[in-house]
């Protein structure tokens, strides 16, 4: 093994052991049930924005969307601003009322709002839907860091990430993942600032510009392994060395493409001399001009898929599992809007740095544009940019211990929450039962995450996020904002908008998409799902207005009425 | 001033042989319960009008200095979590004059019940002190609250539910008339709740924790208190009397307000040092059983929490305009965020050449979307939650007062 890999080994078993025991010194403060769950809602606002954030940006932020800038330009930037977005939602309609609903998780709240069994058995259902759904990418994500930074098999990573999620879940519950993820995001950030600011200073004596009407080139001599099938487009005349099947022919020696769209069969190696141009995969703007300019693409379609981003993005976020139950952690509404702020800013920043090592990949990085792993761009600049070299090997493995806390982060509080829902729904029990829950929620989507080929995370994320949208932001905007919610009426809802998103993930995961805004809708979901499910909702809410439950007005007060008024009770405590 | 945990009225009744407090307030409160109104204003009259015994008044100034005090020093002011507010304001709180309690410098108790079961104490507690009646025979557990003697918060519903055929005693009506100055024009709950959203929200902090918020009425009490020291009643009537929904519709209060508004003054008279030596002794002995024995309601709803709670008109009207204003200012940022950033695609699409522009050497899209975009995000965040804040304090404030 290289000596780059087994600095970026050492950096993540380091993260993996300093995450396990900052998972244990908590694990000695954790008591109780309540600990366990929800870290007895005592956890400061700048700590739980840490731990938001850090549990939020997950590989698709730190990696994916580095990759996705990369490949596509200024219309990538859409993605991190739709997910930020998200948290602006969340401080409108959600934080503080749903901290005061006492609830714990969404079913709880949509129990303790509508008071449905039927209904809390379906949030269950979607809770650990789309809870196994995100967990895939996360998981597989693992796999890919360590492939890339190491030449160990992928199904290693993604079993070593599950076991260190599952020991520090089980370690410590809520409160030590609280400590975990609030190290994990200042990790995370230094993991890019550094690189960030190496390859700025670069990037600044080098004076090169991307206001080129070429595509990108090659800086040095580059091997590229090609470990799909890919299809790439050559706007120039390129030659180089090839070894493998281009176009369903054996190919051995110098190959010259013309103009065009060639397909490179999976392990073909394909040597590019320094200078030449980069072929890039088909659908990504080829000339560096290209890239730098918004709306590459074909104009409607694409439009359609940048707004359908940013609704997923924007009423996604407060969908996601992970996500609500960190608010149960605040001690007040109050506190849990206080924290939504700070997270924007984290979050924010976060996504900057993002935006802007992702545009110099482009530079240092453009043989990723031939495999097609843009995923890996974050994890290859820094040796990319410094050569080989100490320097670049210890950056190398800052950014992986970086990577690795991403994938921990987001893993165990996707897997906590998961876990808070096996544990208060399928599981009622005592404190063994919710290690077995963490135990089964981590479980579940392994064997998935083994067999399923890796997608892009920039397709697979924002697919999780259009179902989240599609089911629980209706829910839970309407269920706090509108007194005419029924049970019936949310039930109505979540089928239509979990059904329709459900069926475009499966759609988009198993069969070959059509061209055309069909094609976007499929794969970008939100623009028709969200409306759909919020209308059902309103309508067959309305229709049955008899079912409007009878202490509605109480209900609704206390999720607005600040604390000091004595009305919030927390369900958990209450039910103790 | 007497803001949060203010519900719990001081359920403090007079023995017997309880000092000077006159036996005329007894008997007025015993004739006519369901008048509490009248007997208040009338009793604190009384007070005043009692020989030259201005110990209602001069209890009362003392107190009110004494909570401003411990509101600027306190633990996080009116913002401060339940928990905290509580402790510092009730559970911590030691009579003065008490020789056998812990001084004020004393530890305090943590919270014995915690913050749950706020609304079954206050339930209990009902119950009890309506079976009870207002005085007498069940001093122990009236002593109870000794904390709480916010008389101010309480009264005003009181007071208030019975204007008409209040016979203000000889020299009640200056004083009255005097508080009514302070407050011209009494602002109306639901006006004050419909304007805070459209609060312009500077970027300064929100309210400060110990400052009163800044609208005429709060900061007019506590001045005219301390200033002219008028009796509890008469404070307080302006200040809700004009207010159209507490006149109109406020149910007559609950028969706990009763002997606390009552009540509170006459030991807090025998409490103060003019009133009387010889009888301090009884009342700090009774005060030890108070503090210890019910120390663990931590609050309890005021009367207005109640109606809102209840679902009567007021409480309606409240609740609606709380979420209304709620929902209307977190609308109006979200379409405000919503279309900043959906006309920028369409922007992009049908202008190709701003997609071209360079603004201090970035591309516009690229500042636009990579860097100017996260601060305003951040921006409107932090502006609707001190909005929102303000909507609540404002709510919050109201239905205390």
């Amino acid at each position: 093994m290289s000596t780059p890999a087994l600095v970026a080994l050492v950096a993540i078993a380091l993260v993996g052991i300093v995450s396990a025991v900052i998972g244990s010194i908590g694990v000695r403060i954790a008591r109780s049930t309540s600990d366990f769950l929800v870290a007895s809602r005592t956890v400061g606002s700048v700590a739980n924005a840490s731990a938001i954030s850090g549990e939020y940006l997950s590989a698709a932020s730190f990696l994916g969307i580095a990759g996705l800038i990369l490949r596509e330009g200024a219309d990538a930037l859409w993605y991190p601003i739709a997910f930020v977005a998200g948290y602006l939602a969340l401080v409108l309609f959600v934080a503080a009322p749903l901290r005061r609903s006492g609830a714990y998780t969404v079913p709880d709240f949509a129990e303790a709002r509508l008071g449905s069994p039927a209904l809390r058995r379906m949030c269950t259902t979607f809770v650990l839907a789309i809870g196994w759904l995100y967990l895939l990418p996360q998981l597989q994500g693992a796999g890919l860091a360590l492939t890339t930074l190491t030449s160990l098999p992928s199904w290693s990573g993604v079993a070593a990430a599950s076991v260190l999620v599952v020991l520090t879940v089980i370690g410590g519950g809520m409160r030590s993942i609280t400590f975990v993820q609030a190290f994990q995001y200042w990790l995370k950030l230094t993991a890019l600032i550094v690189p960030a600011i190496v390859v700025l200073g670069l990037f600044m004596s080098d004076a090169r510009s991307f206001d080129r009407p070429a595509p990108p080139n090659f800086p040095h001599d580059t091997t590229v392994q090609v470990r799909t099938d890919v299809v790439l487009e050559v706007t120039a005349t390129v030659r180089f060395e090839a070894a493998g099947e281009i176009d369903d022919q054996p190919a051995h020696g110098r190959v010259t493409w013309e103009p065009g769209q060639h397909e490179v069969a999976a392990k073909t190696t394909l040597t590019f001399a320094a200078g030449s141009a980069v072929p890039t995969v088909v659908g990504a703007p080829t000339t560096d001009r290209a890239w730098l300019e918004p709306m590459s693409g074909d104009a409607p379609d694409q439009l359609l898929e940048i707004y359908s981003i940013l609704v997923a993005g924007f009423l996604g976020t407060m969908g996601m599992p992970h996500v609500l139950v960190r608010f149960y952690t605040n001690p007040d509404g109050r506190a849990a809007r206080r924290t939504t702020v700070v997270v924007l800013a984290m979050i924010g920043f976060f996504y900057m740095l993002v935006t802007f090592v992702g545009a110099l990949s482009r530079l240092y990085t453009p043989e990723l544009l031939v495999s097609g792993q843009t995923d890996a761009a974050v994890l290859l600049v820094p040796t990319a940019a410094l050569g080989n070299g100490w320097t670049g090997w210890l950056l190398g493995g800052l950014v992986a211990a970086g990577a690795a806390a991403a994938f921990l982060a987001t893993s165990s509080g996707l897997v906590v929450s998961l876990a808070g829902v096996l544990f208060t729904d399928l599981l009622r029990g005592r404190l063994r039962d919710f290690r077995l829950a963490a135990l089964v929620a981590s479980i579940v989507p392994l064997p998935v995450a083994l067999s399923v080929t890796r997608l892009d995370f920039a397709l697979t994320v924002p697919l999780v996020f259009a179902v989240a949208a599609s089911t629980f932001c209706p829910l839970l905007v309407l269920g706090i904002w509108w007194r005419g919610l029924t049970a019936p009426g949310a039930i109505a809802g979540l089928l239509v908008g979990g059904g329709l998103s459900g069926i475009a993930v499966a759609i988009t995961m198993f069969a070959v998409l059509p061209s055309g805004w069909l094609g976007v809708l499929l794969y970008r979901p939100a623009a028709i799902t969200v409306p759909a499910a919020f209308l059902t909702m309103v309508v067959v809410s309305k229709l049955t207005r008899a079912e409007i439950p009878p202490g509605v007005d109480g209900t609704l007060l206390r999720l607005h009425a600040p604390e000091r008024l004595g009305l919030t009770h927390d369900r958990l405590d209450r039910e103790a | 001033m007497t803001t949060f945990t203010d519900g719990v009225p001081p359920l403090v009744t007079p023995e017997p042989g309880d000092g000077p407090a006159p036996s005329g307030h007894g008997v007025a409160q015993g004739d006519k319960p369901p008048h509490h109104a009248e007997t208040s204003a009338e009793h604190c009259d009384n007070d005043d009008a009692d020989d030259g015994m201005d110990t209602g008044s001069g209890w009362l100034r003392d107190e009110i200095q004494r909570r401003i005090a411990a509101g600027h020093s306190g633990t996080g002011g009116r913002h401060a979590r339940r928990e905290s507010v509580d402790s510092s304001t009730s559970l911590g709180y030691v009579p003065r004059h008490s020789v056998a309690t812990p001084g004020p410098g004393a530890p305090r108790p943590g919270p014995v019940g915690g913050p749950v079961g706020l609304r079954p104490t206050g339930l209990l507690r009902r119950e009890r002190t309506g079976a009870e009646g207002p005085f007498l025979p069940i001093a122990p557990a009236a002593w109870s609250r000794p904390a709480r003697p916010d008389t101010a918060g309480t009264a005003p519903p009181s007071v208030d539910a019975d204007p008409p055929d209040t016979p203000p005693a000889p020299p009640a009506p200056d004083l009255r008339a005097e508080a009514a100055l302070e407050h011209p024009v009494p602002p109306a709950p639901d006006l004050r709740a419909d304007a805070a959203p459209e609060y312009p929200v500077p970027p300064a902090p929100v309210l400060p924790v110990t400052a009163p918020p800044a609208y005429p009425l709060r900061g007019a009490v506590p001045t005219a208190l301390v200033g002219t020291v008028p009796p509890i009643g008469s404070v307080s009537v302006p200040a809700l009397s004009g207010d159209p929904l507490f006149t109109a519709r406020t149910p007559a209060p609950g028969s706990r307000e009763r002997g606390s508004s009552l009540a509170v003054p006459e030991q807090r008279g025998v409490d103060e040092p003019h009133g009387g030596p010889e009888s301090q002794d009884d009342v700090e002995s009774r005060r030890v059983r108070v503090v210890l024995a019910e120390r663990k309601g931590v609050a309890r709803p005021v009367r207005t929490v109640v109606d809102i709670q209840e679902g009567t008109g007021v409480g309606e009207l409240l609740r609606r305009n709380l979420i209304g204003s709620q929902l209307a200012v977190a609308l109006r940022f979200a379409v405000g965020a919503g279309l900043t950033l959906g006309v920028l695609p369409l922007l992009f699409a049908m202008f190709p050449e701003l997609g071209r522009m360079e603004v201090l050497g970035l591309r516009l899209p690229w500042l636009l979307l990579g860097v100017l975009v996260y601060p305003f995000l951040f921006g409107l965040g932090l502006w609707h939650a001190r909005t929102a804040e303000r909507v609540e304090q404002n709510f919050a404030d109201h239905v205390q007062d």
